[in-house]
């Protein structure tokens, strides 16, 4: 059901009950009141004929008793007066003898030939007084004044009713507006809704979902350039690949060795690129349960460095950590960190001494800080560098290194970022939050350099 | 035929210019947006090849720009985006023909003789000149049904001249076609070439045009030398 049907049956049934209990209590108490006003009419009457019967001398009803006195008849009302013998002294109507015969004194119903009276009895000083009222006659009165006190009722009523469906209508147009808005839209259009003139209830509603879907679709241009990206990415070493063995199929002797030789590399790329998409996709998704352990800072970038080979050593002037650091990240995931690091920075910066590492600690964690003299970005390249696939210049390599690092930060409540350095180059840093019990380690004395170590295992 | 491949992945470049070079192209490569641009305006080539992804650019920006200035070698683009949108862009902004990563060498050979041929106006594969025919797939010359034996450079040289039969070429503009910008050439190998060509072909094959070049010369020309038949090479 429609909200508009549900406001409107809600409102207009309860509207419609409240207003018939009242009016059936204001009729029926009305009635009631009516009722009792012409009884006492009848009551009043009867006691002012007694009045005035009880003030003539005795003699004239004697005389008249034959005669019997007629009173002028007063409309709607019969009268008669009987003396204490039971003669009929008085009355207004000869032929209604049957209505007006006294019974007991009060109030009382009679039928007579099927006509009903309100009949009303009176004794006073042996004279009895005997009034009545047609049942009928005061109906019409009484329907006449409910009339008059209904009909401005129902007109308030069906007032409030229509009242009631156009506010209901003019209210939640809005709403309507909204509801054909986004039932025009295609189900795949990302831009935002607009509707014109909204209220200020639901505007809070539609900023909401124009953000959501702002976000989504650049989560989606995102995911299209990263799809176009890998599949150029993959494509690339593929199509090599391909092109050198055709060609060494081709050939013969040195130019087959050669061109089989450049396949091979082609191959070590692809394996290297889907190796690190691999990696990221692991990162995103949770990672093997033998991950979970610290490591030490100081043993994952010796590692990193001896990774690198021996040639590489030279080029990295290193001011190592006064203390002893244990970062809440597993060992291998920092190794990979500050390999990836250190052969960027190599792959700018290659002279001897020309990138140096230093570890400080800052606030509640550790950066690790890469400063190079290579040929640094430009201010608009900074944050591109940890994109995926971003490349600088011709650079060789997947362009995931960075993409990499950065990950395994973020997955690790970390934080990599790149600032240029003076006068040319490129400084990283590399923050993680420091395993908080770091001191009390750093006491023990059987902490070893170059061995990983998981203090809580 | 010389080819200007516009590829930034050294890798894919080597196995290209390797592929090409073994079905008788000259190529030269390009790297970058910049080296692109310059070798297209220094280099006379008969086809193009076109990385859309440079690192310093778009090869699109690239296409328009060559489109926009007038230069109207053959152009195919050879890139690894997919999208249908891609390729009407590329076709729409200038190329002439669209090739996805990773392909097929023989298909890259075949599309781009179709594209050397359909811009020189012939619409068969095969090249005719009185009784001389050359198949450029092939590499065959055949004279009135004989095949005759020709150097690769010999096949080159006079590819160029049969694909531009009335127009004078330039002693540069074959050096190009021989090759490329890369090699340094002697300045009499040209010379030594067309010698050839005349001596197998007959002396009247090309035509030196005093001052300016050398020229194809007319069908009649053509000569069966029954001495080269089926003896050199």
């Amino acid at each position: 059901m429609s909200l508009r049907k549900r406001l409107l049956w809600t409102l207009g049934i309860t509207l419609t009950l409240l207003w018939g209990v009242t009016a059936v209590w204001l009729l029926r108490d009305l009635h009631r009141q009516i009722e009792h006003t012409l009884d006492q009419r009848l009551a009043q009457s009867a006691r002012m004929v007694a009045g005035l019967v009880s003030q003539l001398p005795a003699e004239v009803w004697q005389q008249a008793e034959p005669h019997r006195l007629s009173i002028p008849p007063i409309e709607g009302l019969a009268c008669q007066v009987n003396s204490p013998s039971g003669e009929i002294i008085a009355q207004t109507h000869t032929d209604l003898g049957g209505v007006l015969t006294p019974r007991q004194p009060g109030h009382s119903y009679r039928t007579v030939e099927g006509v009903k009276w309100r009949v009303f009895t009176y004794q006073r000083n042996s004279l009895t007084i005997t009034t009545a009222d047609r049942v009928d006659e005061r109906n019409i009165l009484l329907n006449d004044v409910l009339m008059v006190a209904i009909i401005p009722f129902l007109f308030a009523l069906i007032g409030s009713l229509a009242a009631l469906w156009l506010g209901i209508l003019r209210g939640l147009r809005p709403l309507s507006r909204l509801k054909q808005a986004l039932a025009q839209r295609h189900p795949e259009v990302l831009s935002p809704i607009e509707v014109p003139d909204l209220p200020s209830e639901l505007r809070p509603l539609v900023a909401t979902l124009n953000a959501l879907l702002s976000r989504v679709q650049q989560a989606f241009v995102r995911e299209q350039r990263f799809t176009n990206d890998a599949a150029h990415e993959l494509r690339t070493p593929l199509t090599a690949i391909k092109t050198h063995l055709q060609v060494a199929s081709r050939q013969h002797g040195e130019a087959s060795r050669f061109a089989l030789a450049q396949a091979e590399k082609g191959v070590s790329r692809l394996q290297g690129t889907l190796e690190q998409l691999l990696m990221l996709a692991r990162l995103e998704n949770g990672l093997d349960d033998s991950w979970q352990a610290n490591c030490l800072a100081r043993s994952a970038a010796l590692e990193a460095l001896l990774m690198l080979g021996e040639d590489a050593q030279a080029t990295f002037s290193i001011t190592w950590p006064s203390e002893t650091f244990y970062l809440p990240v597993p060992h291998e995931l920092v190794v990979m960190a500050l390999r990836n690091l250190l052969e960027n920075a190599r792959r700018f910066s290659p002279d001897p001494g020309s990138v140096h590492v230093s570890f400080s600690q800052s606030g509640s964690g550790l950066t690790i800080e890469i400063k190079d003299q290579g040929p640094g970005v430009d201010d608009r390249d900074l944050p591109k560098l940890a994109e995926r696939f971003w490349r600088h210049g011709t650079g060789h390599g997947s362009g995931l290194g960075l993409a990499i690092v950065s990950a395994i930060a973020e997955r690790f409540s970390g934080r990599l970022s790149f600032a240029h350095n003076a006068p040319q180059g490129l400084v990283a840093q590399l923050w993680f939050p420091i395993v908080e019990e770091t001191r009390q380690w750093s006491d023990r004395p059987d902490v070893t350099w170059g061995v990983p170590i998981a203090p809580h295992q | 035929m010389h080819v200007l491949l516009i590829e930034d992945d050294d890798l894919v470049a080597s196995g290209i210019q390797a592929g090409l070079e073994s079905h008788d192209f000259v190529v030269d490569q390009a790297s970058t947006f910049v080296e692109a641009r310059m070798a297209m305006a220094s280099v006379s080539s008969d086809v193009a090849i076109l990385d859309l992804g440079l690192p310093d650019g778009d090869g699109m920006g690239l296409l328009k720009e060559w489109r926009s200035s007038g230069v109207i070698t053959p152009i195919l683009i050879l890139t690894a985006r997919d999208a249908v949108c891609d390729r009407v862009a590329g076709l729409q902004g200038g190329a002439d023909d669209y090739l996805l990563k990773p392909f097929d060498l023989d298909e890259l050979v075949a599309r781009l003789h179709a594209l050397i041929r359909r811009a020189a106006g012939r619409a068969r594969p095969l090249v005719e000149h009185g009784p001389l025919c050359f198949d450029p797939l092939a590499r065959e010359v055949t004279v009135a049904g004989h095949h005759v034996p020709l150097q690769r450079r010999e096949v080159t040289l006079l590819e160029a001249f049969l694909q531009s039969p009335r127009t004078i070429l330039t002693v540069d503009h074959l050096k190009d076609q021989l090759y490329g910008l890369s090699e340094d050439v002697e300045s009499n190998a040209l010379n030594v070439h067309i010698f050839h060509l005349r001596r197998k072909l007959g002396k009247g094959i090309i035509e030196t045009v005093r001052g300016l070049g050398f020229r194809l010369g007319s069908p009649d020309s053509v000569e069966l030398r029954r001495n080269t038949v089926g003896t050199d090479g």
